[in-house]
C-alpha cells in the first residue's frame, strides 16, 4: 500500500553533508504490521518524518500506486503518526478534549454534533475513562498519554499508522497493555502499522515483517519467523544478542568493542564494526542476497 | 487560569497589594472626570503653591491649580499612554517576531538584523529625536515609544517560537490537518506568549517613565493637560518653596511603579517558573 523507493535524506552540517539514509526501500502491505528495528541514530525517525513529509529528502513515496508529492488533508487522513514522546506531542495547553477534537474537526470525520459521543467511543476503545477528557496532558500519567495519542492517531481512520518508539519510556505492564491495544485495534480496524523501534523483542511479537536498518541501509529483511529464527546478518544477531534477559547469564550479552573503527572502501555499512570482517568483504560489491523469496540479507558471509 | 491566579495571587502579600493599587489606579484613571474634587484647570493665582490643607489635601501649584485633581487627571493620561504604548508595541512585537520566527530563513534573518539596527540607538533618545522633529502631542508621543518598544517582543517571542515550533505536538497537529494558521497561533502562540506578557507587564512602569522623563523635558504632553511628567517638570523650580508639588507626584509614580514592577515578577513567577 505505501511504497518507499531509493530513499536518500542528508542533512547539511556545515559545509559537509551527512548522509543519513542511504537508497532506502521498504514496503508497507495492506493490513500489516510492519517492523523497522535498529540502534539510535540508525535513521529510522528520520523515515517517518519522510514519509509524512516535515524533512526534505529525495527518492520516491508511493501511497496506493500514487506519488506522494505535497501532503494534503487527503494523505494525513489515511496515514497517521504517534510520536517517541507521548507528552511532547500533546499540547500542554489544551485539554484532552480540545486535542481528541482537532483532527475529527479537520477531517470532518463526524458532525460538530456528535463529537462528544464519538470521543465517549473513542475513549472506550483505547481503553481509558470518559472524565479524562476535561484535564490536560500534565495531568495524566505516561501510559494514559500514550493511550490518547493513540486514540489521536486512530479517530479519523487511518490506513497506516506510524508508530515511533510507541513503548519508549514505558514500564513493563503498561507496554504490555499498550502492545496489547495496538493488537486488539489493528485486529478490529484493519490498518497497517510501520512500527519503529530499537527492541526486536518487541518488534518480534507483533511485527509481520522486520526490516532491520543499519546506519540509514537495510541491512536484512525478512518475515517474522525468518528475522527471529534464521537470522544471517551480524547486526542482526548483535541486536538480540544485545537485549539483556533474565534466563541469559551476563557473559552472553553481545558485544561490539567500539573501539575497533576500520577504515574500510567496502560499500558495506556494517563493516567498520563488523567481527567476520575479511579482505573479500573490501573486493567485492556487497548487495542484498536472497536466502528465500521473502528473506534478504546484505552480507557475503551468510552463515 | 484565572481562578489559579487568584489563588496564588491571594497567597502572595505583595504582589496582591500591587494588584489592588494597580486596580485602584486604573479606576481613577477610567472616572478621572467624575472623581476631581475640583476643576483641575481652574486657576486662582491668590493661593499660588499654598501647601496642603484639608480641603486640599495635596495643596496648590504655582498657578494656584488644585493638586489632587490635577494629579487624578494626570493619571489617566500617564496610565492610558502607558497602557496604549504597552498593547500596541505587545501587538506589533508579537505578529512581527512570531511569524519571522515561524517562517524561519530569510524572515528572521531579516528580522534580526532590523532589530539590531533600532536596538544600536538608545530609545530615549531616539523618542526624543521623533518628538521634536514631528512636534509634541499625544499620538507623537506614542509613536515615539512605539517606534523602539515592539523590539524587546519581538526578540523574545522569536526565541520562543523557535523553540516551540519543532516540538512534535506541532507535528502532531500538521498531521491532524490543521492549517498553518491554526498552527501559529493554537499550538505556538498560545505556548509560548508566557513571557511576553509578563515583559508587558514589567514594560508599563518603564514607559510611564519615558513619558514623564519627556513630558519633564517638555517633550511630552504640553500643559495645560495634566500628566505626571509635566507636573514634576513645573515643579522642580519650586523644589524648595513648594516641595508637596514635588512630593505627591512622586510618591503617585514610584508606587504605580512598584506595584506593576511587583505584578510582573509574581506573574513571571507564575507563568515563567512554575
Amino acid at each position: 500500500m505505501l511504497e518507499i523507493k531509493n530513499l536518500n535524506v542528508s542533512f547539511k552540517k556545515g559545509n559537509k553533508k551527512i548522509r543519513v539514509i542511504n537508497d532506502l526501500s521498504l514496503n508497507i502491505p495492506e493490513n500489516n504490521i510492519v517492523g523497522l528495528v535498529g540502534e539510535s541514530g540508525s535513521g529510522k525517525s528520520t523515515i517517518a518524518k519522510a514519509i509524512i513529509g516535515v524533512i526534505n529528502y529525495s527518492g520516491k513515496i508511493i501511497f496506493r500506486g500514487e506519488k506522494i508529492e505535497n501532503r494534503d488533508l487527503n494523505f494525513y487522513k489515511n496515514i497517521q503518526m504517534i510520536f517517541q514522546n507521548s507528552y511532547g506531542s500533546l499540547n500542554p495547553r489544551l485539554s484532552i478534549k480540545k486535542i481528541l477534537e482537532e483532527p475529527i474537526l479537520n477531517f470532518k470525520i463526524v458532525s460538530r454534533k456528535a463529537i462528544p459521543n464519538f470521543i465517549k467511543n473513542l475513549m472506550k476503545e483505547v481503553g481509558l475513562k470518559e472524565d479524562i477528557v476535561q484535564r490536560t496532558p500534565e495531568e495524566l500519567s505516561g501510559g494514559q498519554l500514550q493511550r490518547i495519542a493513540i486514540a489521536r492517531a486512530i479517530s479519523v481512520n487511518p490506513k497506516i499508522l506510524i508508530a515511533d518508539e510507541p513503548m519508549s519510556g514505558l514500564d513493563m505492564s503498561i507496554k504490555a497493555q499498550i502492545v496489547n491495544l495496538f493488537m486488539k485495534l489493528h485486529g478490529e480496524k484493519n490498518f497497517s502499522i510501520l512500527l519503529i523501534s530499537h527492541d526486536l523483542n518487541l518488534i518480534g511479537f507483533l511485527s509481520d515483517y522486520i526490516y532491520v536498518i543499519f546506519k540509514g541501509e537495510i541491512v536484512e529483511r525478512g518475515k517474522r519467523e525468518e528475522i527471529l529464527l534464521n537470522k544471517k546478518h551480524p547486526y542482526t544477531r548483535l541486536l538480540f544478542e544485545s537485549s539483556p534477559s533474565t534466563w541469559k547469564g551476563k557473559e552472553s550479552i553481545g558485544k561490539v568493542d567500539i573501539n575497533i573503527k576500520r577504515k574500510t572502501t567496502s560499500n558495506c555499512p556494517f563493516a567498520t564494526i563488523c567481527e567476520n570482517f575479511s579482505k573479500k568483504c573490501e573486493r567485492e560489491n556487497i548487495e542484498e542476497r536472497k536466502i528465500s523469496s521473502t528473506h534478504f540479507v546484505r552480507c557475503i558471509k551468510t552463515i | 487560569m484565572n481562578k489559579k491566579f487568584f489563588q496564588k495571587l491571594r497567597k502572595e502579600k505583595i504582589a496582591l497589594f500591587s494588584f489592588i493599587i494597580l486596580s485602584f489606579y486604573i479606576l481613577i484613571a477610567l472616572f478621572a472626570n467624575y472623581i476631581t474634587p475640583y476643576n483641575p484647570y481652574e486657576m486662582n493665582l491668590s493661593q499660588r503653591l499654598k501647601g496642603p490643607s484639608l480641603s486640599h489635601p495635596f495643596g496648590f501649584d504655582e498657578l494656584g491649580r488644585d493638586e489632587l485633581s490635577r494629579i487624578i487627571m494626570g493619571t489617566r493620561i500617564s496610565i492610558s499612554i502607558g497602557l496604549l504604548v504597552v498593547v500596541i508595541t505587545f501587538i506589533m512585537g508579537i505578529t512581527v517576531g512570531g511569524i519571522c520566527a515561524y517562517l524561519g530563513g530569510i524572515f528572521d534573518e531579516i528580522l534580526m538584523r532590523a532589530t539590531d539596527v533600532l536596538l544600536a540607538m538608545p530609545g530615549i533618545l531616539l523618542a526624543i529625536a521623533i518628538v521634536s522633529f514631528l512636534g509634541t502631542g499625544i499620538f507623537n508621543l506614542i509613536f515615539a515609544l512605539t517606534v523602539m518598544g515592539w523590539i524587546s517582543y519581538a526578540r523574545l517571542i522569536r526565541g520562543e517560537v523557535l523553540k516551540i515550533k519543532n516540538q512534535d505536538y506541532v507535528l502532531a497537529a500538521k498531521i491532524s490537518g490543521s492549517k498553518t494558521f491554526k498552527i501559529f497561533f493554537r499550538h505556538i502562540l498560545r505556548n509560548s506568549i508566557d513571557p511576553a506578557i509578563v515583559q508587558g507587564v514589567l514594560n508599563l512602569g518603564g514607559v510611564i517613565i519615558s513619558e514623564a522623563s519627556l513630558s519633564f523635558l517638555g517633550l511630552g504632553i504640553s500643559p495645560p493637560t495634566p500628566s505626571w511628567g509635566n507636573m514634576l517638570s513645573m515643579a522642580r523650580v519650586h523644589l524648595f518653596d513648594a516641595p508637596h508639588l514635588i512630593i505627591f507626584p512622586s510618591i503617585i509614580l514610584a508606587t504605580l511603579i512598584f506595584s506593576v514592577h511587583f505584578l510582573g515578577e509574581f506573574l513571571e513567577e507564575m507563568f515563567i517558573h512554575r
